[in-house]
């Protein structure tokens, strides 16, 4: 498939520019402390309503982004709540280009986006079991063997999938991030513990991983400091 | 139990590898939002017999993504070759976390009080007569409370067993009836349907017999479902509607003639139709009254 990726105007980049400056220049890029007023119960029962945790003006100002710019996106489609996700996302530099099957050449704008997973109690021990290690993939897929309701194709595709990540998996302790987290390659996702929760904050800053891990630790501070 | 579900989940993984990977793999892509992902119940070869393609979803491989991609508010579909599941979802502006889903959450039609109707057929100069189909087509004049299952599937538009759904995107689907016989069956029933918005499905029925010497004959009757009144939100188990008798909630009116393909004997002159009907005299509407 051929894609190209344009270059967008200049205001935008010096929109985005300017607001990656303003976040490197709000703190240490590396840390992500808890703060005393930190609650895990309360971001625990938040977590059927991920879409409430934490507004888009905050979002707005963490990232520099105009408010009416950033829209939100929440996958509800399961009923655990450690299953649903929500995301804010706005568009960024680049866009994305395919060819139909029709012969169309078609081109739409890349996004940028943040967003909060996995929310789920559980104590320090396991969570560096299920995030530190590759347990939390075996355990997937025991899961996926395990439940009835699943259709078989779809988990010989999904197990099948999950054993191909494993391959690649490589999980990074961080130090001074919540009282635990693992930064997780080559999904780039970060597992943040604190105060008896666990959760995942999932960042799309473009291809770079060092930019999306920066940036996943500063959201993280964001929800310790929003509870 | 724990040998037991490794030794599950290694015969999977073989399995996998031997013959899993056949049905196509489908993602459904919203830049900013990622992609949802889909196995299909279809191979790609199935998807070129239904959709009259010569070679276009056969030529997906095993590693392949059929992509539906949203552009404005139509739906663009292209074959990704190159990236994985993680990749595209990320390229999308999606994290990287994807879950293959037994449906495609995008589309989904509101419950509440729906009416259905036909409009005109159109129809080729025909030497056979198709007009028994064509009027129990134009019989859809009913109106009911429906509760679509969750997540929708198209089988609930037309539940029939020799019925081949397929996605060609999110909000589109089209069911084709060839009685095995694939491009060269003498007589197929397509049932072309969109999902306009969630309170409108469009589409058509499309008859053609193919008769020796003579010109194949065409029959269009379009087909719309709007609903008139939707309900207010409702607590409740929305999986529970994917209950295989939820698929066809239809009320029957105990008239045989409702049925919109009968089954004949192959005594009798008509053997172009071998459907059977699942119990349910009128397979057409889906429309169930709360009330029964």
């Amino acid at each position: 498939m051929k894609r190209i990726f344009n270059r967008t105007p200049q205001w935008l980049a010096a929109l985005l520019l300017g607001g990656s400056m303003a976040i490197s220049c709000a703190g240490n890029a590396n840390k992500a402390e808890v703060p005393s007023s930190f609650d895990g119960a309360a971001l625990l029962a938040a977590a059927g309503h991920p879409d409430q945790l934490i507004a888009v003006g905050d979002i707005a100002e963490w990232a520099g982004i105009p408010a009416e710019r950033i829209a939100r996106h929440v996958e509800d489609y399961d009923k655990d709540p450690a299953l649903k996700k929500m995301a804010f996302h706005w568009e960024a530099l680049g866009t994305i280009s395919f060819t139909t099957l029709s012969g169309e050449a078609v081109s739409v704008p890349r996004h940028h986006s943040v967003g909060l997973a996995n929310i789920e109690a559980m104590d320090m021990e396991t969570f560096n079991q299920r995030h530190g290690t590759s347990v939390g993939i075996k355990a997937a897929i025991d899961a996926l063997v395990n439940d009835e309701s699943v259709d078989a194709d779809v988990a010989i595709a999904q197990a099948n999938y999950l054993a191909e990540t494993a391959k690649s998996l490589s999980l990074q302790p961080l130090e001074g991030v919540g009282d635990a987290a693992v930064w997780e390659m080559p999904t780039q996702v970060l597992h943040v513990y604190a105060d008896g929760v666990a959760f995942t904050v999932t960042t799309n800053f473009g291809d770079d991983p060092e930019v999306n891990k920066k940036k996943a630790i500063a959201f993280a501070q964001l929800v310790f400091d929003n509870q | 139990m724990k040998v037991l579900s490794t030794m599950l989940a290694v015969g999977l993984l073989t399995m996998a590898a031997a013959h899993g990977k056949d049905n196509v793999l489908q993602a459904t892509c919203i830049s900013g939002e990622g992609c949802t992902f889909r196995l299909l119940d279809v191979t790609g070869e199935e998807m070129d017999v239904v959709l009259g393609t010569d070679n276009v979803y056969s030529s997906i491989g095993n590693d392949d993504l059929l992509v539906h991609a949203k552009v404005g508010g139509d739906w663009k579909t292209y074959i990704e070759r190159e990236l994985t599941r993680s990749e595209l979802d990320r390229l999308y502006g999606g994290d990287g976390y994807t879950m293959i889903y037994l449906f495609d959450p995008q589309v989904q039609p509101r419950d509440g009080k729906w009416e259905g109707g036909t409009g005109t057929p159109v129809a080729s100069p025909c030497v056979v007569d198709v007009g028994t189909y064509v009027s129990r087509i134009q019989g859809i004049q009913q109106a009911g409370a429906i509760r679509f299952p969750k997540p929708f599937r198209p089988e609930f538009l037309l539940d029939n067993a020799n019925m081949r759904w397929v996605t060609v995107a999110p909000n589109r689907f089209r069911g084709v009836m060839d009685f095995g016989g694939g491009m060269a069956s003498p007589m197929k029933l397509v049932y072309n349907a969109t999902i306009v918005n969630d309170e409108l499905i469009e589409g058509a029925f499309e008859i053609t017999v193919t008769v020796p010497a003579h010109d194949p004959c065409h029959v269009t009757v379009p087909v719309s479902f709007a609903c008139m009144a939707a309900d207010g939100e409702e607590a409740g188990d929305p999986l529970g509607e994917t209950e295989e008798d939820d698929l066809l909630p239809v009320r029957s009116k105990g008239d045989p003639a409702d049925d919109l393909l009968p089954v004949k004997s192959k005594g009798q002159n008509d053997d172009l139709l071998p459907v059977k009907s699942k119990g349910n005299p009128d397979e057409l509407l889906p429309v169930k009254s709360k009330n029964n």
